[in-house]
């Protein structure tokens, strides 16, 4: 493993910023100031929706933070309903996500490299049509899903309409997406010497992703995986489409509907559950920041 | 839209994205659909834990066909179902009961499923032919409906029609004929703080003189609030608009509404736009307040008259308020406020399965005193069968309110034309609310409505 | 599928190889060359299941493209061949299928007037027609009805017979040949005088009739006037068409008023020009018009250059300020020293954990002029939704709060590539905070990030949802309702292509066919100015 060194890339926490020298006093202050006007920012909002979510009135007001009646009714009411089976929708957005992150976290990464490490002709345009497919208003092409889709129920029901394995596929083929340009920019950055390195002690390309550079760009996995699964979890444009039955649905199309249902008469419900759903997103972001932050130490190869 | 909050338009949105339904034609037609954009729940309220198609067999366990195969998955239509009921997730677990009744009478399986999004997801599923024989919807759909071909007329007898609310059985026709037999009817009416405003008010006048002198001695910091934000709400403004004979469409020869005969910028339109005016600068109407600001201003006690309808008693209750149900009051110089009439009833697909079970279904159950008793209870609408109706208002002051605030009240218009209304009417009472001169800003609706009819 | 784990370096480069090199030298382990042919083998199997399927189904089409999308497999990873293509082949299979196909196929619609009141074929359109204006027969009776066979027939084949009885008590059997009157004595009726069992007759069950319902559909037992066709499964009326085809002529006569119609641009219009057309159209190819409409109509000639314009500025905008911010956020939490970072950082995705549809309802809200936060805690009283200018501010910013957590996720994990010796070497030569996060940390970063830049551009420009969620696009100046001052042209396109009575999908693709090429055009110029491409080379 004569070769494989990959010190100068392995160090991503920065030292102190220069900045920060300058300052007197340690330098500090300033950044936790910095960080609290961000989240002042960031959070002020949210605030509102979790005051409404513990506010039995239903409503949201925007002009003061405390709720009109306070209490729980609204989980009380989400946990409760029949006709809205809450952890139900959850566990059907965590398959969806989860399988649908995973699977496209792989494709994408097997894309990424053939782009980065591999040369073959069309890569270049490949590319470029990766990126230009996004600027189609995809909104549009919904429909022409559906109707395939229906299609192919028909004939294999068990990717049809309302079925969570249909909308996984559909999900996958946002897959070669622009989450390959993220990978793509980060593979090259891996110094391309460790390939060489190992291909000319005889492993395969198969071995090299495998097991050298896919360890080396744990980071942008872990932000894409993390982009991937915020993205997957909140969509209900396609998701609403596609699954018509409540036992089917996921989160977002459940509280999507129930914000809508007859007008604003379930929006505590909705609020309720909306600050319940943004949880699994932190608790993914959390767990991931090791990788985020830190993966390359661990995956160096030395 | 306009009868929602600006994020209910957003129904719109769906729409949009499978076909053609349109930006507006989505999201207004909630005006009489509030229950029905939405969602979705799960059909047999019992069994929600059945993720999946198993639910066809046991929900209807009589059934001795039919459940073998388990084998295919839950297509959108129920395929082992003989007949498949779709109904927003409010009614849905009671007309369960009913159609597993109706099922053992007949001997077959039936199947309620709760769409998302009727509307939509019955012309896309109807369109690839995976639909259901029956769907339970508001009336303004059915232009929208017979354009498609979706629905199948409903050889209704004479004696049957006789037992509905007359202004409902009108609401279910489309060129002279009748496409859905109906059970629930909807209009605004003024909720009223009866903590602040203990007597209903005689008039618009003297509803805007209390208001204000709650305002004035600080117990209130509205006179009156219902939706109207930037955008505008045309459903909510109708009230006033058609106060004089003012209105959207004139009617036809058969009494129907007319697509070519547009009536905003009629004098007696401009003579309702000016209330409009009126109201807005005594601060009864306001650009900001749409159907967030509303129910919040309601809820804190903050206002003594809310103009909307029964989906908003939840939430007046659930905040503890003290509220009485009236009409809607009229103007002392002559001018008589009707909201519109929405009224809920059950279509047959023209593309049903068994098409003799689906209208044997809506013939002979729908208008039983029974159903639609148990439907009230599931959405709070006065009945649209007289009988019902009568039994339900005797004992239910809000039932009976209601229908009061609805009688006389002319059904939406369920012309497909409407889809072209929405915007540029709402858009135009908002612009008087915010100042706009009533006599061009609808003159100038007028002429957006005509052209975009074409 | 990636798991060609052969290693063909072996022969050609096994001269250069040292001796501590040697571990690569040996075979795969076993378990991998069986990992890699079970995957192949099992998408080889699910596809053989598909091709089965269509086969039943008969879309031979379908079979010959799933026989070429297995060989296709057989063909990379069985091989030592086309080593990109193995690690291409499944994203690339996804992409045709589930992204391709439904731009082309909606690209297509844009060939035709498909929208509501154009969905179904002219046939059905017509059989729609005839079937709506079935009215009863003027004073006729209506009839309680059963369903029978004639006895000795199969009553799952059998010729379907009406058991009707008159509102007067007499009883009938209606065949495809007509009424025959049935003899009271032979006949058994219950209370309300419906048939129950008749001599000669097979009285169906209910599931027995369920199970005819396709033959009920069709069967009507004629009358002078029209014919008697049941109403659910108890009750018949005297019914016939008011709407009547012609095929011998093309036209359709209304009985009731004797008015012709003529088929005409995908709808029967009155032959005299006078009143509507028939609601139900149908689907047919316009070939270019919509494209034509796009760039005649007056309203999308008004108001193109200003929509065009603001919707690059909100596009352009949106990137830049959600990258600096997340930028910036990503340089400050890169911090070790700083104290708590996982917190800081995992509180400020919370904008992006939430739906859309909550945050930009709040958003709107605090925008309220009168009873929204922002005015209230600032003490202005800003017309934020109802000014243009104000609003369009208004929608940036709640882009931003929409959009940098993103950024700022994006920009961490970039950011972990750019080696510390870099900044630290800037820094010793003397290069202020400043100057190194825009001549040093930002070049590199762009190379990394730019192309997601352009992609949050292309998503920008058409973020449909967001402009309806928050506020439809609004205000509207000048008195009208089409052209709103924070209109995207998708949003623009979408209200002008179905606010109408018939709302033309193929409208609304034609003009989304234009933003694509304008949204791609830009795009590839901004790409070709980034260095992005250079680095593809």
């Amino acid at each position: 493993m004569a070769a494989i060194d990959v010190s100068n890339a392995a160090q991503r926490e920065t030292a102190p910023a220069p900045a920060g020298r300058r300052k007197k006093g340690g330098g500090v202050w300033w950044r936790h100031a910095l960080a609290l006007l961000a989240l002042v920012f960031a959070l002020f909002p949210i605030l509102f929706i979790v005051s409404s979510a513990f506010n039995n009135a239903g409503t949201l007001s925007t002009s003061g933070l405390m709720p009109t009646k306070f209490g729980t009714d609204n989980f009380k009411d989400l946990f409760a309903d029949p006709a809205r089976p809450y952890w139900t929708w959850f566990k059907n957005s965590m398959i969806i996500s989860v399988v649908s992150t995973i699977a496209t976290l792989f494709l994408g990464a097997c894309a990424a490299y053939a782009f980065s490490r591999l040369r073959w002709t069309g890569r270049r345009g490949g590319l470029l049509a990766i990126l230009l497919l996004q600027m189609f208003p995809a909104v549009l092409a919904f429909g022409a899903l559906y109707i395939t889709f229906a299609n192919v129920g028909n004939i294999l029901p068990a990717v049809g309409l309302n079925t969570l394995a249909g909308l996984i596929l559909v999900y996958l083929g946002g897959a070669m997406g622009s989450n390959i340009w993220l990978l793509k920019g980060y593979f090259d950055t891996v110094p391309k010497e460790l390939d060489e390195a190992a291909y000319i002690d005889g492993a395969s390309h198969a071995r090299i992703f495998f097991t050298i550079t896919l360890r080396l760009v744990t980071p942008i996995l872990a932000t894409v995986a993390m982009l991937a699964f915020v993205g997957l979890w909140g969509e209900f444009l396609l998701a609403s489409i596609f699954l018509t039955d409540v036992n089917q649905q996921t989160l977002a199309v459940g509280l999507w509907q129930t914000r809508n249902a007859d007008v604003n008469r379930y929006f505590g419900q909705f609020v309720a559950g909306a600050v319940i759903a943004s949880i699994p997103v932190v608790l993914v972001y959390l767990s991931l920041q090791k990788q985020l932050i830190g993966g390359l130490t661990q995956g160096s190869v030395k | 839209m306009k009868r929602t909050t600006g994020a209910i338009a957003m129904a719109g949105i769906t729409a949009l994205l499978l076909t053609a339904c349109g930006g507006e034609a989505a999201t207004d037609d909630d005006p009489t659909t509030p229950a029905a954009g939405e969602t979705e729940s799960e059909a047999p309220a019992d069994d929600e834990e059945a993720t999946d198609d198993g639910d066809a067999a046991d929900d209807t366990a009589d059934e001795p066909a039919t459940d073998e195969e388990a084998s295919t998955e839950p297509p959108v239509r129920d395929q082992n179902a003989e007949l498949v009921i779709w109904s927003d997730d409010v009614r849905a677990p009671i007309l369960t009961e009913f159609a597993d009744e109706f099922g053992t009478e007949f001997g077959i399986t039936v199947q309620v499923q709760v769409a998302t999004d009727v509307r939509q997801q019955f012309k896309d599923a109807t369109n690839v032919d995976q639909g259901p024989d029956i769907i339970v919807g508001a009336h303004d759909w059915l232009g929208e409906l017979v354009q498609n071909g979706t629905v199948a007329p409903i050889q209704m007898s004479e004696d049957v029609q006789a037992q509905f609310v007359p202004e409902a059985l009108e609401a279910t026709k489309f060129d002279g004929q009748i496409y859905g037999v109906p059970y629930a009817t909807e209009s605004l009416g003024l909720i009223r703080n009866t903590a602040l405003a203990p007597e209903a008010p005689s008039s618009m006048e003297d509803l805007i003189a209390t208001g204000q002198g709650l305002v004035d001695s600080g117990d209130a910091d509205q006179v009156m609030v219902t939706p109207v934000g930037q955008q505008g709400d045309a459903y909510h403004a109708f009230p006033w608009l058609s106060a004089f004979g003012g209105g959207i469409f004139g009617t036809n020869a058969e009494g129907g509404w007319d697509a070519e005969n547009v009536i905003i910028g009629s004098p007696e339109s401009i003579q309702g736009g000016e209330k409009i005016a009126w109201l807005a600068e005594n601060g009864a109407l306001n650009v900001n307040i749409g159907g967030t600001e509303m129910e919040a201003l309601f809820g804190e006690g903050k206002t003594p008259y809310m103009v909307s309808g029964p989906w908003a008693i939840a939430n007046v209750d659930g905040a503890g308020i003290e509220y009485a149900i009236d009409p809607i009051p009229d103007f002392e110089d002559g001018g008589v406020t009707t909201p519109f009439l929405g009224v809920q009833m059950f279509y047959v697909s023209s593309k049903a399965k068994n098409p003799a079970i689906a209208q044997e279904f809506v013939n002979q159950y729908v208008p039983s005193v029974e159903l639609q008793l148990a439907l009230f209870e599931a959405g709070d609408r006065p009945p649209a069968l007289q009988a019902a109706l009568d039994q339900v208002s005797a004992d239910n002051e809000d039932i009976a309110a209601w229908a009061a605030a609805g009688e006389g009240a002319p059904p939406m218009p369920n012309i497909p034309a409407m889809n072209a209304v929405w915007g540029p009417l709402g858009q135009a009472t908002s612009d008087i609310v915010g100042g706009a001169d009533p006599a061009e800003r609808l003159a100038a609706a007028q002429d957006e409505v005509v052209a975009a009819i074409g | 599928m990636s798991q060609q784990a052969t290693h063909k370096g072996d022969a050609e480069v096994g001269h250069l190889a040292e001796p501590e090199h040697l571990e690569y030298g040996t075979r795969p382990p076993i378990w991998v060359t069986v990992v890699k042919w079970v995957l192949i083998a099992l998408a080889l199997a699910v596809l053989l299941y598909v091709v089965q399927e269509l086969i039943e189904a008969g879309h031979w089409l379908m079979v010959i493209l799933a026989a070429f999308v297995a060989m296709c497999i057989l063909a990379v990873y069985s091989t030592r061949r086309a080593v990109p293509l193995k690690y291409l082949l499944p994203g690339l299979l996804f992409a045709l299928a589930l992204q391709i196909w439904p731009l082309v196929y909606t690209v297509s619609l844009s060939f035709t007037n498909y929208g509501d009141g154009h969905l179904i074929s002219k046939e059905e359109a017509i059989s729609a027609i005839e079937a709506s204006s079935v009215r009863p027969v003027e004073g006729s009776a209506r009839f309680s009805l059963n369903i029978a066979v004639p006895e000795g027939q199969d009553v799952a084949t059998g010729d379907l017979i009406y058991l009707l009885t008159d509102p007067d008590g007499n009883f009938f059997a209606g065949s495809l040949q007509g009424l025959q009157p049935l003899d009271a004595e032979t006949v058994e009726a219950g209370m309300t005088g419906r048939i129950t069992s008749a001599d000669g007759f097979t009285v169906l069950s209910a599931s027995e009739v369920n199970a005819r319902s396709a033959d009920l559909a069709e069967f009507a037992v004629p009358t002078e006037t029209g014919g008697i066709k049941q109403i659910g499964l108890s009750e018949a009326f005297i019914g016939e068409p008011t709407k009547v085809w012609d095929e011998a002529s093309g036209t359709i006569t209304d009985t009731l008023t004797g008015r012709v119609y003529v088929a005409e641009g995908a709808n029967f219009v009155p032959q005299d020009g006078v009143g509507p057309p028939l609601p139900q159209g149908w689907l047919e190819n316009v070939g270019f018009d919509n494209y034509t409409e796009a760039l005649t109509n007056p309203t999308l000639r008004a108001g193109f250059i200003k929509v065009l314009v603001w919707n690059f500025a909100f596009a352009a905008i949106t990137v830049i300020s959600t990258f600096l911010l997340g930028m910036l956020l990503a340089l400050l939490f890169n911090d070790s020293r700083l104290k708590g970072r996982g917190v800081y950082r995992s509180l400020l995705i919370l904008p992006y954990a939430l739906p859309i549809y909550v945050t930009a309802l709040v958003w709107s809200s605090m925008f309220n002029q009168d009873f929204g936060l922002i005015n209230s805690v600032t003490g202005l009283d800003i017309n934020w939704l109802g000014d243009p200018w104000m609003a369009r501010l208004a929608l940036l910013i709640t882009n931003l709060w929409l959009g940098f957590p993103y950024m700022f996720i994006v920009c961490t994990g970039a950011l972990q590539s750019i080696p510390g010796e870099v900044r630290e070497a800037a820094a010793i030569d003397g290069a202020g905070p400043f100057r190194t996060v825009r001549s040093v940390i930002m070049p590199l970063l762009l190379v990394a990030v730019g192309p997601l830049l352009i992609a949050s551009f292309a998503f920008n420009f058409n973020n449909f949802g967001l402009v309806f969620l928050f506020n439809e696009g609004g205000p509207f100046i000048g008195g009208q309702s089409q052209i709103g001052s924070t209109d995207l042209l998708i949003s623009w396109a979408y209200r002008l292509a179905l606010g109408g009575t018939q709302p033309n999908f193929g409208l609304a693709s034609a003009i989304a066919v234009f933003i694509f090429f304008i949204v791609a055009l830009i795009s590839y110029q901004g790409f070709r100015s980034t260095k992005a491409l250079e680095d593809v080379n």
